[in-house]
């Protein structure tokens, strides 16, 4: 693993660690305090105090756990259900799989941000219809990859194997197409955390999101715009979070990439 | 005399893999002659491959020279810069591949391919070099050359794309032509036809040729001279005759002991026991020796020096080495010269475990948008067979005449379009749900592919334990686990391997595996496609030895799928010869071998090359391919290529004409006039 991946890594987990252990900390989140409006980081407070004198570090630690949340139910329930769409798809085939197919043609068709934009304003703001318009949007992403993948495995003979030995459907899917195909969706999962982790910022900046008070990385560079001359650290705090989260995530997806050796996915098996 | 065209003297090559390195080529000389066909015979593994890449400087990158010359003509290669070196590829030394599929470029058109080498190696332009593009193609046996020098390779067929690569090596002129494995991708009429180009060429331009080969039967088609490879070194070297009348290393022995033939049926095929050492050992004596029958002490003491046996021969073997001569000839162990009796065999046609009547099996094509069904491939249409209780009917074919598709559908993996599959009187066709999976338990299915037929995340007992899963065999896992071990041992493998992972085996160990599994449910019809058609000849051998002693055992059927007519010589009792969909003869092996009545059954066998080298048989070229099963010809399938067609054969489809016990055949010209 190189140092990238290394640094990476860490801080990933950092950000976890972070994000769960926030309610231990005895955060002040949402505490205004006047006399502090828009102080610039100091000593006393290491990230500075927002336009209402809040704490920058309590509510960035505060974002950094909403971006956490939504990628932890986005990101899971989005690839089990895209898997499980694309696996059925690919083994049924016939009418089942072309209409599958052209459905998925059409979520790909819209820029998916701009579908979950549609869809949070449609749903109304909140962080529950957060989480339902990316996973809606975000199956997709899964959808494609595992019914290709699933259709190069049903053809293997193993799979054949197993049909002649009389290995009910459900097992066979189980035991003999998922396994083979886990790898390249565990990547993609890789990246889709950094793609949630945008869009969520993304809703909420555009204030459709997270609602005030509550803080997340979107609503935090939201309100520094206003004032980014007079007090840059607003958004420069938040910004180097969001950047540093998305570089990790995006190394890290290429580390497993090349973990995984693209001839040795193509051709699922480990070499001989 | 001239001295020799080629000479390669101690060549050693090694590849790092992380460890000691593999000595891939350790110590191998060898010269050969302007005008002269070169073998070199070998299993996989042995080296062979690399010793040609390693004549063009071509080796993988963990591949280096670790000592050694090549010399050509009067230049030694490893010594000249690479800018020189890439005037000798193609232009002195060409080279064709055994997968013309992978070695064509798929998005230029195989004009602009064979240009490319014009224009490099002769500098010809524009209208000279396409005329010379279109001579070449012509030269090479490929018609209408001017049409075909706009076509992509996928426009072709393996054996057009062959020639074509032939057409690619010969546009340098080289003097030298490495050929590896050029027919083994091919089909027997296809590698026939393929195999006469090369001679032809050979003798119009003089050009010397290496021909890399496992085939034994190529060997004695083609070769001049041969040398025999194995773990890195060329244990014997012989002109033709010589070679073919009495090998002299144990090795070489083996490997003609080791084909099927009609005249080992009934007794066991001689197997090389154990596998190829690995290449990064450090060898004391002689490689073979953990597997020779007739080694000595001082086999595994001292590496036999290269001995000069007369007219010719050389040879790497204490047994003909002059200074060993006294070592009493006692200490040599006897070959294992058992031989079983002709199994015994209920020959109770009416009591047929399987019967196949009139099946179809077509595909539609579909086109456009809608999906509109175009047209359909006929891939079986219309076949009848039998298989008897305990015996083995072998299906033979081109590849693309449906042999698969049949097994496939007879197994229920593929959906029957029509006809009537019956199995102990079951309509199998029939089945759904819980019926047709109970029937599984009945008919089991060994595939081509041992490795691919294996999930590679599963372990061995796994892997051999999910029939019994699924049909409910063992009623806990320990039982199920002491059934597991007790397969693994009917199948020769140490049921200490059950923990062990498929890609931990070698081929002929992982098609055991899979007999295993097959044979966990307790079927009584096995098809079997190809399943020795990816392994070595020996290993070849203790896989029909082992599906033969299981039939005697267990009373097994087999339908054996297969295009090796020596295998089916050697295993089957009954064949249908199989073209475009349908059996044009079908018989007791004795008669259709012996006998063979239709020309395509004729034409087959006689493109088989024989090891035999007094053989001087009439041969029947077949002209053009097998051709697309979604417009078959009208009338006989067969009249475009037959060589004995007449009008009427254009008109019906010839029905069948018994032509002895048990023995028909679809020709309008055995039917009575």
């Amino acid at each position: 693993m190189s140092a990238a991946a290394r640094l990476s890594l860490f801080v990933l987990i950092g950000w976890a660690a972070l994000a769960a252990l926030a309610p231990l900390l005895r955060l002040t989140p949402d505490a205004i305090s006047l006399p502090e409006i828009m102080q610039p980081p100091s000593w006393a407070s290491w990230l500075g105090h927002d336009d209402l004198g809040r704490p920058m570090a309590d509510r960035l630690i505060c974002a950094l756990r909403t971006s956490l949340l939504v990628v932890g139910i986005v990101v899971p329930l989005s690839a089990a259900s895209g898997a499980a769409v694309g696996v059925a798809a690919a083994w049924r085939g016939g009418l089942f799989d072309a209409c599958i197919a052209r459905l998925m043609d059409v979520f790909l068709a819209f820029p998916g941000t701009l579908l979950a934009i549609a869809m949070a304003g449609l749903l109304g703001p909140g962080i529950g219809n957060v989480v339902i318009a990316l996973t809606a949007v975000s199956w997709v992403g899964y959808a494609r990859m595992a019914r290709a993948q699933a259709y190069a495995v049903k053809t293997r003979e193993h799979v054949h194997a197993a049909r002649v030995l009389g290995t009910p459907a459900p097992a066979i899917l189980l035991r003999h197409v998922l396994p083979l195909i886990a790898a390249p969706l565990l990547m993609e999962a890789t990246l889709g955390v950094a793609g949630v982790i945008l869009a969520e910022a993304g809703l909420s900046f555009l204030g459709l999101g997270v609602q005030p008070p509550s803080a997340s990385l979107g609503a935090m560079l939201r309100d520094g715009t206003a004032y980014m001359l007079v007090a840059p650290h607003m958004v420069i705090v938040p910004g180097l979070a969001l950047l540093a989260l998305m570089l990790a995530c995006n190394t890290l997806g290429d580390a497993l990439q090349h973990r995984l050796d693209p001839r040795r996915t193509l051709s699922l098996m480990p070499a001989a | 005399m001239t001295g020799p065209l080629l000479s390669v003297s101690d060549l050693r090559v090694h590849l790092d893999t992380g460890g000691p390195p593999a000595r891939v080529v350790d110590g191998i000389s060898f010269s050969i002659r302007a005008g002269e066909t070169f073998v070199l015979l070998g299993e996989s593994g042995c080296g062979k491959s690399m010793t040609a890449l390693a004549l063009l400087r071509l080796l993988p990158p963990a591949g280096r020279y670790a000592s050694g010359s090549i010399t050509l003509g009067s230049t030694d290669l490893l010594r000249i810069p690479e800018q020189a070196m890439r005037d000798v590829r193609g232009r002195r030394i060409a080279m064709i591949f055994q997968e013309p599929q992978t070695a064509l470029n798929p998005v230029l058109t195989v004009g602009a391919q064979v240009g490319e080498v014009l224009a490099r190696h002769r500098g010809l332009r524009g209208a000279a070099m396409r005329d010379r593009v279109v001579e070449l193609l012509d030269d090479v046996g490929i018609a209408d050359p001017r049409r075909r020098a706009e076509e992509f390779p996928h426009q072709l067929s393996g054996g057009m794309k062959q020639r074509v690569m032939i057409a690619m090596a010969l546009a340098g002129g080289p003097d030298l032509l490495v050929a590896d494995e050029p027919t083994t991708a091919l089909d027997v009429t296809m590698q026939a036809q393929v195999l006469q180009l090369l001679r032809e060429i050979k003798e119009r331009t003089g050009m010397a040729i290496l021909l890399i080969t496992h085939d034994l039967g190529v060997v004695a088609e083609m070769a001049d001279r041969i040398a025999v490879m194995y773990a890195g070194q060329i244990v014997e070297e012989a002109p033709r005759t010589e070679f073919l009348g009495a090998p002299l290393h144990p090795y070489s022995r083996k490997l003609f002991e080791s084909l099927p033939d009609e005249s080992r049926r009934g007794a066991p095929l001689a197997v090389i026991e154990g596998v190829v050492p690995p290449l990064n050992t450090e060898f004391r004596g002689c490689r073979f020796e953990t597997r020779c029958e007739r080694r000595w002490p001082t086999c595994a003491l001292l590496p036999p020096k290269w001995i000069d046996a007369g007219a010719g021969r050389y040879v790497r073997c204490h047994l003909h080495d002059p200074a060993m001569r006294d070592i009493p000839e006692g200490v040599a162990r006897a070959g294992r010269a058992q031989t079983a009796a002709d199994g015994p065999r209920q020959k109770s046609h009416a009591a047929a475990t399987l019967i196949v009547r009139d099946l179809q099996v077509h595909f539609p094509i579909q086109r456009g948008i809608l999906r509109r069904t175009v047209g359909h491939v006929y891939a079986v249409d219309g076949l009848t067979l039998a298989v008897p209780p305990a015996s083995t009917l072998a299906l033979v074919g081109e590849s693309g005449c449906g042999k698969t598709t049949t097994g496939k559908a007879i197994a229920r993996l593929l959906e029957a379009t029509g006809g009537e599959v019956r199995f102990d009187g079951i309509d199998v066709l029939a089945l759904r749900g819980a019926a047709l999976r109970r029937l599984r338990r009945e008919i089991q299915f060994i595939f081509q592919d041992p490795y691919a037929s294996m999930n590679p995340r599963m372990n061995v007992a796994d892997i051999v334990a999910e029939g019994m899963v699924a049909q409910g065999i063992g009623r806990t896992a320990a039982e199920r686990l002491q059934r597991v071990d007790s397969l693994l041992h009917q199948v020769g493998l140490d049921p200490g391997a059950k923990s062990r992972y498929p890609h931990e085996f070698s081929g002929g160990q992982r098609q055991r595996i899979c007999i295993a599994r097959a044979l966990a449910v307790q079927p009584r019809l096995v098809i079997c496609d190809e399943p020795t058609s990816a392994l070595d000849v020996s290993v070849q051998a203790q896989i029909l030895n082992l599906l033969r002693t299981l039939q005697e055992e267990l009373g097994l059927s087999y339908l054996f799928i297969t295009h090796n007519l020596a295998v089916v010589r050697y295993l089957a009792h009954e064949v249908a010869v199989m073209y475009l969909g349908r059996i044009v003869e079908r018989g007791p092996v004795e008669e259709v071998m012996a006998r063979p009545r239709h020309p395509y059954t004729r034409a087959l066998l006689s493109a088989v090359p024989q090891v035999d080298p007094e053989t001087g048989r009439e041969r029947i070229r077949l002209r053009g391919e097998l051709p697309s099963p979604s417009s078959p010809p009208s009338g006989c399938h067969f009249h475009p290529r037959c060589p004995v067609a007449e009008p009427r054969c254009r008109e019906r489809y010839p029905a069948a004409v018994s032509v002895g016990p048990d023995h028909t055949a679809h020709c309008h010209l055995l039917a009575p006039p």
